[in-house]
């Protein structure tokens, strides 16, 4: 497997603040990563300098390229979403399509109105006619129709209602993704996504946090569930993080095999939701 | 079915192999050309209103009841064309005049439309955060400046010199149907050689028009891709305040104007060079005189080497250069 981005050390300052604090991260072919943070952890900041739209110090290499001096050509095997409210409420659906035939070697005109056609878009209506999960569609038509090695989707669902939401995911999964693609997603929605992704990185105030593949995460991390009487035996266990359920208390241990702790309680792997709130606030709390 | 169609149909992500590696610069310049004017189509709108107007002017006078060539002189009345018995060569000239006075006022409101175009271009698309969706497709910051640049300085001009003759020409065979009809006054009159050198001297003043203006545009783009808000109020406010500042101190301290005679000469510098102030409009006694004839008279020779023609050329390629790198590294979505 070849790696699509390689980040070490990526810094990016705005004032006082240090929105990367020397990041460093690799993304491989054929993955599809989430890049999960609280609001103001970096997980924009991280995007921009990937796609070479903000200036930042370190060294990082994007499909081979330097996204600062190489942007230019780096985009054409590259594709991102920022979030829905991106695409100019003057444009119309015909002259979206006639602008990307026009500009991108790799999109495919019939592929997109194809897609469109499943909609109820009509091809002559501007965007700001469009309702917003329409915009989405449409947004999506375009991108879907371009045959990028690597989409990066910044909360590309945000505003939408469950319905879209999930036929965005459904068709970027079934009609997009392959081994030859990765894809890239920041996104506050965790619960839904999760099964999505095949690794996720955790970022927060600028540091990675966590960074690991999902098959991974199962033989790194596990969740005990004990009675509350049982908590104290397992709270010697240092778990990073532990919260009260019903009456149960449910810990989070990392590096304990199953057979240390299966005793104690109920096991199961944290779902990366639950993970992500236990970094969080493990981190918040140092 | 072919295999393109084919696979759409079937839902299958496009081909790769079938699409060509890259797009031709020129094509995709072509492709944001058009785009602007999608975006901006009072680009080439309001000249036409404004020929339209001139044209509807012209109708409504033919139709009106005091057109019909017939004045009071003396308490009686009289058809004009017995009072302007105009020669052929006045008629000529006159034509000229039709030329060069329908090509000036579409001119003025394309410059008047251009110039809030440019000082827009780059702000309304980082306002609606429409640039991250621009930027999320291959096109280089460079390219997409330049392209607003050849919108304002090369296809709104040619579209303008297009209309322009369109509408001469009809306002033309309007009035030249109207005065066969014995209603209308003789005026004008047709010759070809004639009415071609007022076209090579309109295209003249307008292909040094846009060198000369050319940093200004470029001035445009730079506070267009700069300006957090009111790029208008950024170009007007500080020449304002800098006129306001330079007069007081002059007026007090007596120093020379200096930034409101550099003003006054990137206004109407080339003008000077080229020599409009003696240009004749108008001959010996009360003949018109062809704006055609200015092709000898006038010194373009010069006024396309002046040195400070092309020093403005260098400053607007430096402008535009900095409003590319401006909209490169500028983040503020």
């Amino acid at each position: 497997m070849t790696a699509i981005v390689e980040a070490k050390g990526l810094t990016k300052s705005f004032g006082a603040t240090r929105a990367l604090d020397g990041v460093s991260f690799a993304i491989e072919t054929g993955r599809i990563v989430g890049l999960i943070g609280p609001n103001g952890a970096g997980k924009t900041t991280a995007l921009k300098a990937i796609l070479g739209l903000t200036p930042f110090g370190g060294d990082l290499k994007v499909l081979g390229l330097d996204p600062r001096t190489q942007r230019d050509e780096l985009m054409r095997d590259v594709c991102f979403m920022a979030d829905v409210a991106v695409l100019p409420r003057w444009l119309r659906v015909i002259q979206a399509l006639d602008y990307c035939s026009g500009v991108h070697p790799r999109f495919d005109r019939a592929h997109a109105m194809e897609f469109l056609r499943k909609t109820d878009i009509g091809l002559n209506s501007r965007v700001r006619e469009l309702s917003k999960g329409m915009v989405t569609q449409l947004h999506l038509a375009l991108i879907l129709a371009i045959d990028a090695r690597f989409l990066v989707l910044d909360e590309p669902t945000l505003g939408l209602d469950l319905l879209y939401r999930r036929k965005f995911y459904d068709t970027l999964l079934n009609d997009y993704f392959d081994k030859e693609r990765t894809i890239l997603l920041t996104t506050h929605q965790v619960e839904e996504v999760e099964n999505l992704f095949t690794d996720v990185i955790f970022l927060s105030h600028g540091h990675i946090a966590l960074s690991s593949s999902v098959e991974d995460l199962g033989s790194r991390y596990v969740q005990l569930t004990v009675a509350a009487e049982q908590a104290a035996r397992a709270r010697a266990l240092k778990p990073f993080y532990e919260r009260e359920v019903f009456g149960r208390v449910a810990m989070i241990f990392e590096g304990h095999t199953a057979a240390e702790l299966g005793a104690l309680g109920e096991l199961r792997t944290p779902s990366i939701a639950d993970l992500f709130v236990a970094k969080m606030q493990g981190t918040a709390t140092t | 079915m072919n295999t393109e169609v084919a696979d759409a149909a079937a839902g299958a992500p496009p081909n790769a192999t079938a699409a060509p590696a890259v797009i031709h610069p020129t094509r995709t310049l072509q492709t944001l050309v058009r785009r602007e004017f999608w975006e901006h189509p009072a680009l080439w709108r309001a000249p036409l209103f404004a020929g339209g107007a001139l044209v509807a002017v012209l109708l409504i006078a033919i139709f009106s009841r005091h057109a019909h060539g017939v004045v009071i002189v003396d308490g009686h009345s009289r058809v004009l064309s017995d009072i302007f018995n105009l020669d052929t060569a006045t008629k000529v000239a006159a034509h000229s005049l039709l030329q060069g006075a329908v090509w000036l006022v579409l001119s003025i409101i394309a410059i008047v439309v251009a110039s809030f175009y440019l000082l827009d271009c780059l702000y309304a698309e980082r306002k609606d955060r429409s640039i991250l969706f621009w930027k999320s497709l291959p096109v280089s910051d460079g390219l997409t400046v330049a392209s607003k640049l050849v919108v304002a300085l090369v296809a709104v001009p040619l579209i303008v010199f297009a209309m322009a003759i369109g509408l001469e020409l009809l306002g033309f065979a309007i009035w030249e149907l109207w005065s066969l009809t014995g209603a209308g006054l003789s005026v004008f009159s047709w010759d070809t050689l004639a009415w071609l050198r007022t076209e090579v001297v309109i295209f003249l003043v307008m292909l040094l028009a846009l060198l000369w203006y050319a940093p200004v545009a470029a001035l445009f783009l730079v506070v267009s891709a700069w300006a957090r808000r009111a790029p208008v109020l950024w170009v007007l406010l500080p020449l304002i305040f800098i006129e306001v500042v330079e007069q007081i101190f002059s007026a007090i301290v007596g120093t020379p104007r200096y930034f409101a005679h550099f003003v006054n000469y990137r206004v109407g510098g080339i003008w000077v060079h080229l020599g409009i102030p003696h240009a004749r409009l108008f001959g010996h006694g009360d003949s018109i005189h062809p704006i055609g004839a200015w092709l000898g008279e006038l010194n373009f020779a010069g006024a396309f080497t002046s040195l400070d023609l092309w020093l403005g050329v260098i400053a607007a390629a430096a402008l535009t250069y900095a409003a590319v790198r401006l909209r490169r590294y500028r983040d503020e979505t």
